[in-house]
């Protein structure tokens, strides 16, 4: 057993994570960050700029292994065969869910979380989204509004560089942007077109990337490979910016390969520390601190609370009012929708490299209107780009003059799809599965999740959108959007099941993410959404992670901690 | 608000983008956005500053010194110590095949040939191994497909659909390549009187123009498909096929892509 004199021990070392503990250690506290996964080596593990001719399996992945031992993390986009080593093992890190109701929980244990992954997306939030149910009836607003929390995404943005335009838009807040990024061709003609036909703004997504060099870190020289990882730290991830930050005040601590099991409660109900089993030794330890902070992802957060079990707390610390683990949320979006642009047929190649879309924010149920189908609304992103050989597999032909034309007569393809917000509904939770455990002995989660009325709903009304932007656009041979939706928990936008209220008997911590009667353990990742509207959730979960650490700094230099 | 380009409280030694390029090196650069290959890779050595110094491990600091490597190095191959990805191994000696005998090597080394035209040798080699590859690993796959458990298969069929997690547990590429190899071979033999490598050039281009029309889901249209795409696959990932392809990505871009660097 090891007692360690910290103030404060954090759980997780990504997003959420390292803005706490930026936020504590320059405010004069000491930190224990404990990481379930490994460190990652960049000259190791980074494979930016690897080309497929270097790889065994030519970037097409070693599907073998890929079936045998990431079978759910193969279904995300960027698990590749580049990027694999970023993604958990399934098996050693199991979960449930019951049958017809499939759940799909991508996850990233290392130093940085899932930071090295995500797709970079920043947008704010606005008082449509925190104040969502008292417009609509549906659910519970968010304690805090956008006012208390504009603050902190100023802070946030200014500090690791978001790039993207102005727009005024009341719904949709402008930031501390960085320049943005360039449209492609394919998205300025959309642009010009959907905003004669439908009034509707297209703009460069604003992402975490930077435009320009920015506090000693380079611009992005768009190579377009941020999921493998990216030397010259040109796009945010908890390694490169806010953990050096904390590091650098010399009262920070990070040990990896900690996997935490559980909150330790003393008698008085309060939190002395955590239970954690090493990774590869499995030994079991102890770590105390005078703060606890969770902060390793909505659902690893909750199943932590869930499995802190003492006789103050029988199911877990946070739930005494049965509130934890419910309220799961997972952005839906309806896909596959594109076509050709013929007119951006082209035989010379274009650059590559720009790692962003298009968005076109949410217009549905604003001020002005309001679906009769659903509440809350949705926002559409996408892109066009040259096809780079799949034009090749459509030929008949072969031969010298077949390859000619796969080089001089490139088609031009479009894509566009809608995601929408999920609702908070308390049928969709979590649990501890009875029986099944992971590598650690830890209990796995049960996660029951899907769709409802509301989200049908919206997803055709989405559908309609996309097919009236194809016709208008024009597009050949046109592919109309899915008639499934996405699986729940695909988008790996996953929040709630911890979530933030004044009133501790609907809600599991309160509008400064403590927990409710723990005076001193703190959620500050995406479990505490009460709604997570219909954008990314990462920024928003920096601002109040950063609010949080401020608070609780200060709160501790108080002594009220 | 407003948008920031610089701050007052950016750091003294924060770099600006043209000293970033100068330091990167304008040669790494340039090469970058041609697609040239330089052979750079103990020059791209600058590093902005010392690595991590003091950080905890896993914790890093902008660094061009890998990035310059791997920039240089496109036709390197590189495996570094311990990584859990799949580099490519450079091959010492003659190609020994996994999956093809000797015989179907080289017949499949023509009729890739065929279909891929005058290509550079090292990447109808490679195109070739790539098959080779792909149809040792079938077998594993598809047991790997079968052998998934069932919520991790539900998954499977939610998000690709059930006929194409169906095709992984069930298409049996060894024996349609296999399978389809014999009755090209017959083909020919009705066909022109003899095999498909003994055949003259202009036969064997006629014979691959048959095939090309033979229904898909025939058994020799299925093997001619397989081969057709994965021969593809194989040669536009190779370095002559990219390059081929004039693709300008992968690389160090000076500014943002956009449309009005369309024309590169």
């Amino acid at each position: 057993m090891q007692t360690i004199p910290y103030d404060v021990l954090i759980v997780g070392s990504g997003a959420s994570g390292g803005w706490v503990a930026k936020e504590i250690a320059e405010g004069g506290l000491s930190v224990l960050m404990l990481e379930a996964g490994p460190p990652r080596v960049p000259t190791r593990d980074f494979t930016e700029h690897i080309w497929p001719y270097q790889l065994k399996f030519r970037g097409f992945g070693d599907q073998q292994r890929l079936l045998e031992n990431q079978p759910v993390q193969r279904l995300c986009y960027a698990c590749d065969d580049y990027s694999h080593q970023f993604f958990v093992n399934d098996h050693e890190n199991p979960y449930t869910f019951p049958t017809g109701k499939p759940f799909m929980w991508i996850r990233g244990r290392q130093v940085g979380g899932r930071t090295f992954c995500w797709a970079r997306e920043s947008y704010r939030f606005s008082d449509y989204d925190f104040k969502a149910a008292s417009r609509d009836g549906y659910g519970e607003d968010w304690p805090i509004g956008y006012a208390e929390l504009a603050p902190y995404y100023d802070r946030v943005e200014s500090f690791i560089g978001v790039s993207g335009s102005r727009e005024g838009l009341e719904q949709f807040p402008d930031g501390q942007f960085l320049p943005p990024m360039a449209l492609s061709c394919g998205a300025l003609l959309a642009r010009d077109i959907i905003g004669q036909k439908f009034g509707w703004r297209v703009m460069p997504d604003r992402v975490a990337n930077l435009t320009v060099s920015y506090r000693g870190r380079p611009a992005c020289h768009y190579c377009d490979q941020c999921q493998r990882g990216c030397h010259t730290a040109s796009y945010f991830n908890s390694p490169s910016v806010t953990l050096p930050a904390a590091a650098r005040t010399g009262r920070f601590t990070l040990v990896s390969d900690a996997v935490v099991s559980h909150v330790r409660i003393d008698s008085r109900g309060h939190a002395g520390g955590v239970h954690y089993i090493d990774r590869l030794s499995h030994r079991h330890r102890e770590a105390s601190a005078r703060v606890v902070i969770l902060a390793a992802g909505a659902l690893e957060s909750t199943r932590i609370l869930l499995n802190s079990r003492s006789p103050l707390f029988s199911q877990g610390v946070g739930n005494e009012e049965g509130v934890l683990g419910h309220y799961l949320m997972d952005h839906f979006t309806v896909e596959g929708g594109g076509g050709f642009m013929p007119g951006l047929r082209s035989s010379s190649r274009e650059l590559v490299g720009r790692p962003c879309g298009f968005i076109i924010p949410n217009y549905t149920n604003l001020a002005a209107s309001r679906n009769p189908s659903f509440v809350r609304g949705y926002r559409f992103d996408g892109d066009g780009s040259q096809e780079l050989y799949g034009h090749a597999f459509l030929s008949q032909e072969f031969g010298d003059a077949w390859r000619q034309k796969v080089r001089e007569d490139i088609p031009y393809y479009f894509a566009l799809e809608a995601q929408g917000e999920c609702l908070p509904r308390k049928e969709n939770y979590v649990t501890l599965d009875a029986e099944r455990k992971d590598k650690w002995g830890i209990p796995a989660l049960h996660i029951v999740a899907s769709y409802g009325e509301n989200e049908r709903a919206m997803a055709k009304a989405m559908r309609q959108d996309i097919g009236a932007i194809l016709n208008e656009l024009k597009l050949e041979q046109r592919t109309p959007p899915a008639d499934e939706i996405s699986v729940f928990g695909k988008n790996i936008h996953e929040c709630g099941t911890a979530r933030m209220g004044d009133n501790p008997k609907t809600s599991v911590v309160d509008r400064n993410c403590k927990v409710h009667h723990v005076p001193n353990l703190f959620v500050t990742d995406g479990a505490v959404f009460p709604t997570q509207s219909c954008y990314e959730p990462t920024l928003t979960i920096m601002a109040i992670s950063s609010r949080a650490g401020e608070h609780i700094a200060a709160s501790f230099r108080r002594g009220e901690l | 608000m407003s948008e920031i380009r610089r701050t007052p409280d950016d750091s003294d030694d924060d770099l600006t983008r043209r000293a970033w390029l100068l330091r990167l090196g304008e040669l790494t650069a340039l090469a970058g956005v041609a697609g040239l290959v330089p052979d750079l890779a103990g020059a791209m050595t600058l590093t902005v500053r010392e690595a991590a110094a003091g950080l905890p491990p896993g914790l890093y600091e902008p660094s061009t010194e890998h990035l310059g490597h791997v920039l240089a190095a496109r036709d390197a191959p590189l495996v570094p110590r311990d990584a859990e990805t799949d580099f490519a191994v450079p091959r010492r000696g003659p190609f020994q095949p996994l999956f093809f005998s000797q015989h179907e090597l080289d017949v499949v080394t023509r009729l890739v040939g065929v279909l891929l035209g005058s290509v550079d040798a090292r990447a109808l080699s490679e195109t070739i191994a790539w098959l080779d590859l792909r149809l040792q690993s079938d077998v594993g796959i598809r047991r790997a497909a079968r052998t998934l458990n069932p919520s991790h298969r539900a998954l499977a069929i939610a998000y690709y659909g059930q006929a194409r997690v169906t095709e992984l547990e069930t298409v049996d590429s060894q024996a349609i390549v296999r399978t389809g190899l014999k009755l090209m071979e017959q083909q020919s033999r009705e066909r022109f009187g003899r095999e498909f490598l003994g055949l003259a050039g202009t036969a064997q281009t006629d014979l691959v123009r048959e095939i090309s029309r033979t229904p898909p889901e025939s058994p020799l249209g299925r093997c001619y498909l397989f081969l057709r795409r994965e021969a593809i696959r194989g040669y536009f990932t190779s370095r002559a096929g990219l390059i081929e392809l004039d693709y300008k990505g992968n690389t160090f871009h000076g500014a943002c892509p956009g449309c009005d660097s369309r024309r590169g």
